[in-house]
């Protein structure tokens, strides 16, 4: 995990910033080839003269903060995007020039699209050869013949460098997903919040028109009152996913993956806790060629099955057509100025690096002969992530097996392949903590087809790259900046996005029909932070126990079992724990067990990263606070508290108590933690169902826990006295301590505590209580039925409230035969048992049914 | 010319019901210059929700069927007559050497260089080149290179039919020298892209003999997997090497494409169905 680093503290004894100096011979954006500011960049420029730098360096830290809290991706656990506090500024001549480039590119791989999945002609007239795109495996022949009723592209984006003398080129061109796009936004929301004065000073143009004007044509393309868009994305394990969930909670659409889709009569559905429901429009944001596992690639679900044959014969269905990245293809690079004369009869703006590719025998004899001078490329680079783009191979770096290698691969492989000759680039200023000083960088243009006509988003992200080695984007450190176009005379309305979607916003209390993933995400969601609050109250009990013992105040042993009992638990079955082995260094292993081990289902490790993965998924359902608060959690806290475990058995007990009080206050920390998300989630959530599956899987869980924990300590009787110390450790675990010493003046008697603990559905803390809540919880949802024909799930949720209701204290505390509480043990193991029957019975009504995932049959009858 | 009346049954029975079913079927028979279609259908047991006969980007009639209501089996059954007719054996020695293969960057059709180019399957690898060489000696016609490699796939490979499933590299069956057609079908191929020549998958059925005095078992025919080479000369020759043969009468072609997974006579999706079991049944009966 990264955190604000020292990296953006300015250096000590800094206080004035020395001017700002370009690298000799090298075209510089701010200062041009004259050295002097160039008159777009003023404002910027006077606002970092005049800005003492340590007010800078908070500027800049607090950049990073809030990338960090944009960006961060618990389920890569890495977040290695950066934002430099200076933006990148263009003129509006500058920009124009990259505009019309931009637009000529959209327009001519349309073109090139719609050919080459139609009538093929730039093979038959030789303006392409046929085996640069019949070797791309993003070449989709099932696709051929389908023409996408407003052409193939819908987004675009394009890398632009300039060469070290000012010269612009084009160096790589994404046209398969949106990838990008999420962090533009991104970068542009972050830079507004702490820049956002010196924006509007500088009049640099907004781009909330420009997603204003694409979600108008979204909904006009999608037609009807209150259309249902959906953004296919890939799942949250892909590099991707950040940046298209990002874009999609701002463009205000749901992100759906492809098992949330199914095709049916070829039309695609949404599945969601109502059934079926039909999708308008798709935006396409997966690779074309995991779409659809029955025509496309046969191993890769992104997309839902038949998604080919529905776009077939719906085509007006798809956004982002299917296929589009095959003009990505770097190997096009030499072919397009003569493909620009023949489809759009002009030349172009401005051309793509130099590059070879290595399938023409010419040019494969070319580069052979001089290996050296070339940087070897695949020729389709298959992610659009900014800064991700594989580097190249340089033949120079290579030892001579490795060279051997790149040979063969040249000569069996060429047609996948490209050289290209490093050009070199110019630079722009980046903030430093010194200063602004001179870096080599790469600019991302995005394009989008709105009413029919291509329009450039007029901002972008820019990359710093390593000057040399690097032809296409891709940055090690991903250094990335926001980019400002100045000095338009265009009108510039001073609104963004996220106050114009309220504009044709009519009345709505329920929000549109709940996905089914989202739905069970909630439920465990809830699940999961109940379990860690319940696991954390008994380490935090059982600690403050320990520290007694040890002061010689009492000799029980069963909070150890209680610990256990947490640990070895196991859905399926209710454990033995007579046996276990309750001395004070099982309770060490066992808390180290519980902080520490990533494996242990039911581990905190395990708990919170499961809480970060589901907040990530669920992020369009948190609030800013929440996110912060679920992302923010780790077991880290307690673990580093723990005593090493080199410490010996017998100096542990002294280690233990130094350590119990420091391990009790990071556990009450994270208790805090979560008590702020149920208290947010209880006061801001509205009550629709994702908050009832959320609730739902609280409820569920606590009893669980609760029923657990009754049953290690009160299972069998110790003795009078030890039963005293467990009543006491029961009712501080469950948070009812205070309500008992307020009712009851006298030491606990187990009946009373089993009534307040079990039975009473005043106290939030017991059983009755949540089973209650189950129960009016399941009657809400969407399937369940009137009383006369109740659902499994509603039936056997009222069969468990009402045991428990009619439970006799007296019988519950009474001790039978061997010590035992038969009634008790009888009463809990049931409800242990049957509260993950009832979770699973849920689960198959509401949710994606794991014998729902698609199956692939694969098998040949050739012999 | 012979005619031959073909039934290619295949039965899928599932664990646990099927909730959806999505397949995509290369059985119905494509137009080829030596056969002649003269009956065509596919029986399709349960009722189908929805079915698109169309052609695919290599030619071939596709169907893509779904089912979209509960079921535990499927059956899906071909039924064609087909007449073959006698196709000339060309002059392989009068093609051109492997070496001067292309003849020219512009002179092939698109058609043809698909089938250079990598696929899933067939890719060309220095390995594969290495293993083709010793049937390219300098100046040899390709299509006589490729009879030689045809002749030595035969010879120096072991038919096993449970050596090999259905994504076997290449590689491994070089390695293993053992497989079944469809390996052999792809094991040349990528070979033959090595040296620089066209080659094709070919999807069909092979007529089978019964041993010597023996009466011929019904459903016992298998369908079959062999290639086609192209030369400027002849344009597509084919070449079994599971059996070492050269444009045979025996032969009923349905599908062409890059490999097998172009022209998998039946593959599906299922959400649901547990475990399943497949059975096939292929018919061959010549007419009278």
């Amino acid at each position: 995990m990264n955190t604000p680093s020292a990296a953006t503290a300015p250096a000590a004894g800094q206080t004035s910033e020395p001017p700002y100096r370009a690298l000799p011979g090298i075209y510089d954006e701010m200062t041009g080839n004259s050295g002097e500011v160039a008159p777009a960049w003023k404002a910027c420029a006077d606002w970092f003269e005049l800005t003492d730098l340590a007010v800078q360096s908070r500027y800049a830290q607090k950049i990073e903060r809030l990338v960090f809290e944009n960006f961060f991706d618990p389920q890569r656990g890495r977040q290695s995007w950066r934002l430099d506090l200076f933006p990148l500024v263009y003129d509006s001549q500058t920009w124009a020039l990259i505009e019309r480039a931009a637009i000529q590119r959209a327009q001519l791989y349309n073109a090139i699209l719609a050919d080459l999945y139609g009538p093929q002609e730039v093979f038959s007239t030789g303006l392409l050869p046929p085996a640069l795109i019949q070797s791309d495996e993003s070449f989709l022949r099932p696709l051929h013949g389908l023409v996408p009723p407003k052409g193939h592209l819908t987004f675009l984006a394009l890398d632009f460098a300039r060469d070290p003398q000012g010269n612009w080129r084009i160096i790589d061109t994404h046209t398969e997903t949106p990838a990008g796009h999420g962090f533009a936004l991104a970068n542009r929301m972050v830079l507004s919040e702490v820049a956002g004065r010196l924006f509007r000073r500088s009049k640099a143009m907004r781009i909330g028109p420009f997603y204003q004007n694409l979600i108008n044509d979204l909904l006009n393309r999608a037609g009807g009152d209150d259309p249902l868009i959906a953004v296919l994305a890939p799942s949250p394990g892909d590099s991707a996913f950040v940046g298209h969930s990002f874009m999609a909670r701002y463009m205000r659409q749901k992100r759906v993956q492809g098992s949330d889709l199914r095709v049916v009569g070829n039309r695609v559905y949404l599945k969601t806790i109502d059934g079926l429901k039909k999708i308008d429009l798709l935006v396409r944001a997966i690779e074309g060629h995991r779409a659809d596992p029955l025509e496309l690639a046969p191993d890769a679900f992104d997309g839902p099955v038949g998604l080919v044959e529905a776009c077939r014969q719906n085509p007006e269905i798809m956004v982002n057509a299917l296929g589009t990245a095959v003009v990505e293809n770097r190997g096009l690079s030499g072919y397009l100025e003569t493909l620009s004369q023949h489809f759009l009869k002009q030349s172009l703006i401005i051309h793509d690096t130099p590059r070879l590719w290595l399938g023409d025998p010419q040019a494969r004899e070319q580069v052979l002969a001089e290996l050296d001078d070339h940087i070897i490329h695949n020729a389709q680079e298959g992610t659009g992530s900014p800064g991700e783009a594989a580097q190249g191979r340089s033949a120079s770096a290579l030892s001579p097996e490795g060279r051997a290698e790149l040979e063969a691969e040249i000569r069996f492989r060429n047609p996948l392949l490209v050289a290209e000759r490093p050009v070199g680039f110019a630079t722009a200023p980046a903030w430093t903590p010194n200063g602004l000083m001179p870096e080599h960088y790469a600019l991302r243009v995005y394009v989008s087809s709105i009413d029919g006509e291509f329009q450039v988003m007029p901002g972008g992200l820019a990359l710093s790259v390593d000057d040399g080695t690097t032809v296409a984007l891709s940055s090690t450190d991903a250094r990335s900046r926001d980019v400002w176009v100045v000095g338009g005379d265009r009108h510039v309305p001073n609104i963004s996005l996220r106050r114009i979607a309220a504009q044709s916003a009519s009345v709505q209390r329920r929000s549109a029909g709940l996905e089914s993933r989202t739905a069970d995400n909630l439920f465990w969601l809830g699940r999961y932070c109940e379990r860690a609050d319940g696991t954390l109250r008994i380490i935090r009990q059982a600690l403050e126990r320990s520290a007694a013992d040890l002061l010689a105040l009492s000799t029980s042993q069963r909070p150890i079992k209680a610990l256990r009992a947490i640990l070895e638990r196991d859905e399926a079955s209710v454990h033995d724990l007579s046996e276990v082995d309750a001395e004070v260094d099982t309770l060490w292993s066992s808390l180290n067990e519980l902080c520490t081990s990533a494996e242990r289902m039911q581990g905190l490790p395990k708990i919170f990263e499961s809480i970060r993965n589901i907040a990530v998924q669920c992020r369009d359902r948190l609030s800013e606070d929440s996110w912060r608060v679920l992302t923010g959690l780790s077991a880290e806290r307690v673990a580093v508290q723990l005593p090493a475990p080199t410490v010996d058995k017998d100096a542990l007990p002294s280690a233990a108590i130094t350590n119990a009080l420091d391990i009790i206050e990071a556990a009450e920390d994270l208790l805090d933690r979560l008590g702020a998300f149920a208290g947010m989630t209880h006061e801001n959530m509205t009550r629709n169902n994702g908050w009832l599956f959320m609730d739902l899987g609280r409820r569920v869980e606590r009893a669980h826990q609760l029923a657990t924990l009754l049953l290690s300590l009160f299972e069998t009787s110790e003795g009078e006295d030890l039963d005293s110390d467990d009543m006491f450790f029961a009712l501080q675990a469950a948070d009812s301590y205070i309500t008992f010493r307020s009712r009851y003046r006298f030491a606990p008697e187990l009946h009373l505590v089993l009534d307040l603990l079990i039975i009473d559905e005043t106290n939030p803390r017991s059983l009755a209580y949540q089973l209650a809540l189950i129960s009016q919880h399941i009657g809400k949802l969407p399937k369940s039925a009137d009383d006369a024909v109740r659902t499994p799930e509603q039936r056997l949720a009222l069969d468990l409230l009402t045991k428990v209701r009619l439970a006799d204290v007296r019988e519950l505390s009474e001790v039978t035969a061997n010590r035992n509480r038969k009634a008790l043990v009888e009463l809990l193991q049931e409800l242990i048992l049957e509260l993950p029957r009832l979770s699973e019975l849920v689960s198959r009504q509401y949710f994606s049914l794991a014998d729902e995932q698609p199956q692939r049959l694969h098998f040949s009858s050739h012999r | 010319m012979s005619v031959y009346k073909i039934s290619h049954r295949t039965e899928y029975v599932y664990g646990s019901p099927v909730i959806q079913s999505n397949h995509l079927l290369h059985l119905s028979p494509r137009v080829v210059a030596s056969q002649r279609i003269l009956s065509h259908e596919l029986v399709i047991d349960p009722e189908l929700t929805t079915r698109h006969d169309r052609v695919d980007y290599f030619g071939n009639p596709t169907t893509l069927i779904s089912l979209e209501h509960e079921h535990t089996e499927l059956s899906v059954h071909s039924l064609s007559k087909i007449e073959v007719q006698e196709a000339a054996q060309p002059d392989f020695l009068a093609t051109t050497p492997w070496q001067d293969f292309p003849p020219g960057r512009q002179a092939l059709p698109a058609e043809v260089i698909q089938f250079v180019c990598p696929s899933r399957y067939a890719k060309a690898s220095s390995l594969l080149f290495e293993f083709a060489r010793p049937s390219f000696p300098n100046g040899m016609p390709m299509l006589e290179g490729a009879r030689l490699l045809t002749q030595r796939i035969f010879e120096e490979f072991r038919f096993d039919n449970t050596a090999t499933d259905v994504s076997t590299p290449v590689e491994q069956v070089l390695e293993q020298r053992s497989g079944v057609c469809q390996d052999f079908a792809h094991l040349q191929i990528a070979a033959l892209r090595s040296v620089g020549l066209p080659a094709r998958y070919v999807s069909g059925y092979i007529l089978t003999h019964p041993p010597e005095g023996e009466e011929k078992l019904e459903g016992t025919d298998a369908s079959h997997a062999w290639i086609s080479v192209w030369a400027p000369e002849t344009g597509w020759v084919d070449f079994d090497p599971t059996n070492n043969l050269v444009n045979s009468q025996e032969h009923i072609a349905i599908a062409y494409g890059r490999d097998f997974e172009d022209v998998s006579p039946i593959s599906g999706v299922l959400l649901g169905g547990g475990n399943h079991t497949v059975s096939v049944a292929v018919d061959v009966r010549p007419q009278d």
